[in-house]
């Protein structure tokens, strides 16, 4: 629905018109951010992913052919990006630099919450995710996905079960 | 938990997501009333369900101030690189020979015209765009103005609906050379006309609202009518441009069939909330962006689109087709035949028994108005309808029903009244459930009818 606008938006940010690509920051980095939340779990990293992906976007927006493919080359960029932050984190634990931990620390109701969230497997969380910020639609989420519908339910149902017993678990290990 | 649970499982959690489909509601209903394992389970999962929104919907909350820290990324980005091509520079004019290679390519550069430096169409600001686009309107005698919009054919002019299909609207406008002021907008079940002398609307098929005084555009809900008045609307935008950041306001040039066009950008935010009941039914309580194309010779406005802000993405809700300024428009365009049977809109007036009926509420008025249409006692009814006599469709629809519940009145948008949940049953067996739009600022301090219906 809206092709004609991003079309027009595009190519004036391909002439270098900053204007026009903050028209695309406010109206995809919402997207852009959930899809890096979704992989990587952590909203700092996210936030980290989804400000090199716009900043990249605006670098490369000649090298995208078709105006109207926007958000996918978007995503595809920000998707890209969340791998490669992922082999570096992977490089970093190997050479023994462990991320921060809170240890002695009573996680608060939220934390437990994000902290299941980040124990879910990456398929699960990235549509658990993406479901939670985009209106609560599935159809839109398999679209972004290029999964089917009934698979897009299929796993925020394993998602949102899997959540519950991590959830419960902790509960009990309390 | 039985082998039954393990499979209701999977549909509780799809309950609580909302993809559970209709015909399964009712049998996991039923489970649940029974077993009480899987209440529990059900109880457990929309507890956390609340629990995820509001995480989400916290992080959410900081997304503009993201939005900010990435732009302000870009810039600097930009500012480097702007640093890179100095640097470029002196490396160039360092040596004769770097001196005359580079010159060879600027000289061929501008040959084949191409920029290579910068790929950047200057753009003047807004408010000098806007300025050149109300000095190019200052000779306007008339306009006709062809759009669609997804908006209900006889609803209020400023309805909107996300889903809807695009219905046609023609406005027209024009001063005569006494400087009489004469202005048309219609949409297929709905006609505003103002004749110079009195404003009527005709909501068809013999509804109307009279004026016996010119209203200005955008009167009576006419939200499209604003446009007609093109200078008007770009000095006012003109004047808001001059005040807000260059966040809300964005500008560039593009390419039309080899005319340049500039395109200007303004964001509109109501601040209504997301789950207002208002929200996205109404242009007014919604949040959108308004794009004007103008044409970089004539600096005439060409083009008009409005995009309504959701979630997902921008909807195209209004888009004016075609413009026509200064052509002559026919007198029988400000001439409007009405139907014999019209049935006029009347303020309230203040009944004998008036107290009782201000002393009701919302809730109170809508009980007493669906009571008096199970009686069909259409002289009540009158009290709480602000027109000359009680339309035959609400007769005919609302008469006989049967209430089954009166919920409890709460407001939305901009609305000055409140909405009141019902459910009715129709004499056909159909069940209406839908709100009932109510309010009071009239004469008679009474509730009256406004809308859903």
């Amino acid at each position: 629905l809206n092709v004609r606008l991003d079309e027009s938006v595009v190519r004036a940010s391909q002439q270098g018109n900053k204007s026009a690509y903050a028209v695309l920051v406010k109206r995809y980095y919402r997207h852009v951010f959930a899809l890096s939340l979704g992989v990587l779990g952590n909203v700092h990293d996210a936030e980290d992913v989804a400000q090199e992906t716009m900043l990249k976007g605006f670098l490369k927006i000649n090298k995208l052919n078709r105006a109207e493919q926007f958000e996918p080359w978007i995503l595809h960029i920000a998707k890209n990006l969340c791998i490669d932050f992922l082999r570096r984190q992977k490089r970093t634990r190997k050479a023994g630099i462990e991320p921060p931990t809170q240890a002695g620390h009573r996680a608060s109701q939220d934390e437990s919450l994000q902290q299941a969230i980040r124990r879910l497997p990456q398929e699960l969380r990235l549509p658990l995710t993406m479901y939670y910020f985009d209106g609560r639609n599935a159809k839109t989420i398999a679209e972004k996905l290029n999964i089917s519908h009934s698979g897009a339910c299929q796993r925020i149902r394993a998602a949102r079960k899997l959540l519950h017993k991590i959830l419960t678990e902790r509960a009990d290990h309390e | 938990m039985n082998s039954a649970c393990r499979t209701m499982k999977d549909k509780i959690a799809d309950l609580v997501t909302g993809v559970l489909p209709e015909a399964h509601v009712q049998r996991l209903q039923r489970h649940l009333s029974e077993c009480e394992a899987c209440r529990d389970y059900a109880r457990a999962l929309k507890e956390e369900d609340i629990l995820l929104s509001k995480l989400f919907e916290e992080n959410d909350n900081d997304m503009v101030r993201r939005q900010e820290v990435v732009l302000k990324a870009i810039e600097h980005s930009c500012q480097s690189r702007q640093t890179e091509t100095l640097s470029i520079w002196r490396t160039i004019m360092k040596s004769r020979i770097t001196k005359l290679a580079a010159a060879a390519v600027i000289i061929i550069a501008v040959l084949l015209s191409i920029n290579i430096w910068d790929t950047t169409i200057p753009t003047a600001s807004a408010t000098v765009v806007l300025q050149n686009a109300v000095n190019a309107v200052s000779d306007l005698w008339s306009v006709h103005m062809k759009a669609r919009m997804r908006t209900l054919p006889g609803d209020n002019f400023s309805n909107i609906g996300l889903d809807y299909d695009f219905v046609d609207i023609e406005m027209w406008k024009r001063t005569n050379e006494n400087g009489l002021v004469q202005w048309r907008v219609e949409k297929p079940g709905r006609v505003l006309l103002m004749d110079g002398q009195s404003t009527i609307m005709l909501i068809r098929p013999n509804y109307g609202v009279l004026e016996d005084r010119p209203l200005p555009l955008g009167c009576l809900d006419s939200w499209s009518g604003l446009f007609l008045n093109v200078p008007g609307l770009l000095d006012n935008e003109l004047q808001k441009a001059k005040d807000i950041s260059d966040r809300a306001i964005s500008l560039w040039r593009e390419k039309v069939d080899g005319r340049d066009k500039i395109v200007l950008n303004v964001d509109i935010t109501t601040g209504t909330p997301e789950d207002d009941y208002l929200r996205n039914a109404f242009i007014q309580d919604s949040d959108y962006l308004k794009v004007y194309r103008f044409d970089a010779q004539t600096k005439l406005l060409e083009d008009l689109q409005v995009y309504v802000h959701t979630p997902d993405a921008d909807v195209l809700i209004f888009e004016v087709t075609e413009i026509e300024y200064n052509i002559k428009i026919d007198d029988s365009v400000f001439a409007l035949e009405l139907p014999e049977d019209m049935i006029w809109y009347k303020e309230p007036e203040i009944l004998p028994d008036n107290e009782k009926y201000q002393q009701m509420g919302p809730r109170e008025m809508a009980q007493a108005f669906f009571e008096a249409c199970a009686d069909e006692n259409w002289d009540e009814i009158l009290k709480f309808e602000p027109f000359s006599e009680v339309p035959q469709w609400l007769k005919d629809k609302y008469g006989g029903l049967e209430i089954i519940s009166i919920g409890e009145p709460f407001k939305s948008g901009g609305s000055s009244g409140w909405f009141v949940p019902y459910e009715v049953r129709l004499k056909s067996g159909r069940t209406i459930k839908y709100n009932l739009a109510v309010r009071n600022d009239n004469r008679a301090k009474r509730y009256v009818e406004d809308g859903g219906l």
